[in-house]
């Protein structure tokens, strides 16, 4: 049997057929012993389908558990905005815990060890591989001069050497 | 186009009251009434475990997805359009929640012979599944418990979205535009899922037919 054939038998099976449709299934089953078979075989499967129904549980009690389920997700919704800030404050709370927590250890660390509590460093020694104190200059008649230049705030070597000193022969 | 005879659906849980008794409860609902809501819970909760079930093919997962469905209709109950009907709505939140649960696990569902489990009852073994209907079935000769299994198989051997075009045609007698509204696809994509559904379904269990 061709497809749309069989599309008109469970098309009929379903009461969706156009009076024309059902002349042309009724001339179908006349015509064609197998329509008639496949069209009870569908009948049977739909029904066995609708028989085999299984025992659902007991609707009073089912309703009683959507309903503690409606008022549960309920609260939990009222709540989630009430407890939004909550949640929010906890977490910065536990952050500030975590950082007090973790200076006062390290101090605690190093003055065990002897050594200077972190706040009371509050002097550090200016390192001074960052200053530039005095340049040599093995050139003859040679003269340096070292500033801070106040634009760029860069610190500037000025070497001068005479016009009338030869720098080879140094 | 002919509007689709619904088929015999599940028994609800309770005697279904009438659509206008519904939309007064849902009107209540929305505005915040929770037993009016419950109502309409136990008018469908039945129907729409039963389809979760065949979904997911899991007892346990069926009753947790049905409650997670009731709990996030009950949350946008404002967002529902009252010119749709009601159970429509519940069932596109129903599957697209069985789906949803399906795609995340991203396995097959449970071994189908795994018993029905009621709460608080013994299970019931998948041979007195066909005992809590009111007639006997088409398929009388097949109560064996092993075709019986070869049936959900054959159900577990279509796809998610197959089976679940297939169980709201079958189990919910929903017409194509239902079903449509249902799984966001177009009419004539369910009405291409549910003939391949059927047809697989024949190949499958041709010898029991």
């Amino acid at each position: 049997m061709k497809k749309s054939e069989l599309e008109l038998i469970s098309r009929g099976l379903d009461g969706d057929l156009s009076p024309d449709e059902r002349v042309r299934l009724e001339a179908l089953r006349t015509r064609e012993p197998e329509a008639r078979t496949v069209e009870r075989q569908w009948t049977v499967l739909g029904d066995t389908l609708r028989h085999d129904q299984v025992a659902a549980p007991d609707a009073t009690v089912a309703w009683q558990d959507i309903q503690r389920a409606i008022r549960q997700q309920a609260g939990d919704a009222g709540s989630a905005s009430t407890g939004g800030w909550m949640v929010r404050f906890r977490w910065a709370a536990g952050l500030a815990v975590l950082v007090v927590g973790t200076v006062l250890g390290l101090s605690a660390w190093r003055v065990l060890d002897g050594r200077t509590p972190v706040w009371v460093m509050t002097d550090p020694v200016e390192s001074p591989a960052n200053r530039v104190e005095w340049v040599v200059a093995e050139i003859p008649g040679a003269t340096t001069m070292i500033y801070t230049d106040t634009e760029t705030d860069m610190t500037v070597i000025w070497l001068d050497v005479a016009q009338n000193v030869d720098p080879r022969d140094s | 186009m002919n509007k689709p005879e619904p088929p015999s659906s599940n028994p609800p849980d309770m005697e279904e009251p009438d659509s206008l008794e519904i939309d007064r409860l849902i009107a209540l609902a929305r505005r915040g009434d929770e037993t009016a809501f419950g109502q309409v819970v136990q008018v469908y909760y039945n129907r729409v475990y039963n389809v979760i079930y065949r979904v997911v093919n899991h007892a346990e997962d069926a009753r947790e997805l049905s409650q997670a469905a009731w709990v996030k209709a009950w949350q946008r109950l404002a967002d529902y359009k009252e010119e749709a009907r009601f159970y429509t709505w519940v069932y596109r939140i129903a599957v697209n929640t069985a789906l949803d649960f399906l795609r995340r696990k991203k396995r097959r569902p449970e071994d189908p012979l795994e018993p029905v489990v009621r709460d608080g009852a013994e299970p019931i073994a998948l041979d007195t599944r066909r005992e809590l209907a009111d007639e006997r079935t088409p398929l009388d000769d097949l109560h064996r418990a092993e075709i019986r299994a070869a049936f959900d198989r054959a159900l577990l051997d279509l796809s998610a979205e197959h089976r679940t075009a297939l169980v709201l045609r079958e189990l919910e007698g929903m017409s194509y535009e239902e079903i449509a509204r249902v799984m966001k696809v177009r009419t004539g994509t369910v009405m291409s899922r549910l003939f391949y559904a059927r047809k697989t379904l024949q190949q499958a269990l041709g010898k029991f037919l």
